[in-house]
């Protein structure tokens, strides 16, 4: 079970309430992140900085808001379903 | 070493991204007044779990290709090269994180 000392909280329990002063946009929890690149990494040796993973958890960021934003675009009201995403997908993807 | 089975910890790691992804889908769904089904929750955090796999693959083989093993932040910036937007996005984060360095101390 070495693999998992980075993250401790893989089930999705409160770990953003210790900021909830300040307004924190949602994100994907770092620790979460290394843990899923890891799993995908090819290599054993592979590692990763923590200002690079901090840069991917932006790029997922960015990722994420723009999938919303273009199915919000293509739905011009109510409930942003699955087939607004499956429209905006392949441009999302050519584009990120 | 007995290691889980791969299935189960994928489930396990799948199922965290949902509830962060949810997360931030109600954050959106507030912003832009506009909801979303579950469905498009499900889906949305398999097309990540999707590309965060080509992410690592393709990170791992730029920090090869530059003779490493660990990935750094010009690997991810390289990531971002066909979208100069996105690219201004993430050197705007990455140098954000370098000043803070540079300050002396460590933020976390």
């Amino acid at each position: 079970e070495d693999q998992e000392e980075d993250v401790e909280e893989e089930d999705g329990q409160d770990d953003e309430d210790d900021d909830e002063e300040e307004d924190k946009p949602a994100t994907v929890p770092p620790e979460l992140l290394t843990r899923l690149l890891h799993e995908f990494f090819t290599a054993d040796g592979t590692r990763i900085t923590k200002d690079a993973n901090s840069a991917v958890a932006k790029y997922m960021d960015v990722f994420v808001r723009e999938a919303i934003a273009r199915s919000a675009v293509e739905r011009a009201s109510g409930f942003l379903e699955v087939e607004d995403l499956e429209k905006v997908a392949p441009q999302l993807l050519l584009d990120l | 070493m007995a290691d889980p089975p791969d299935e189960e910890v994928r489930e396990r790691l799948k199922a965290a991204l949902w509830f962060a992804i949810g997360n931030m889908v109600d954050e959106e769904s507030l912003r832009r007044n506009r909801n979303a089904t579950p469905q498009f929750i499900a889906a949305l955090t398999e097309m990540v779990w999707a590309q965060i796999e080509n992410v690592a693959v393709d990170l791992e083989s730029f920090s090869q290709h530059a003779g490493r093993t660990t990935v750094t932040t010009d690997d991810v910036l390289l990531l971002a090269r066909r979208n100069s937007d996105l690219h201004a996005i993430i050197k705007d984060c990455v140098d954000r994180q370098k000043a803070t360095k540079a300050k002396g101390k460590a933020k976390r």
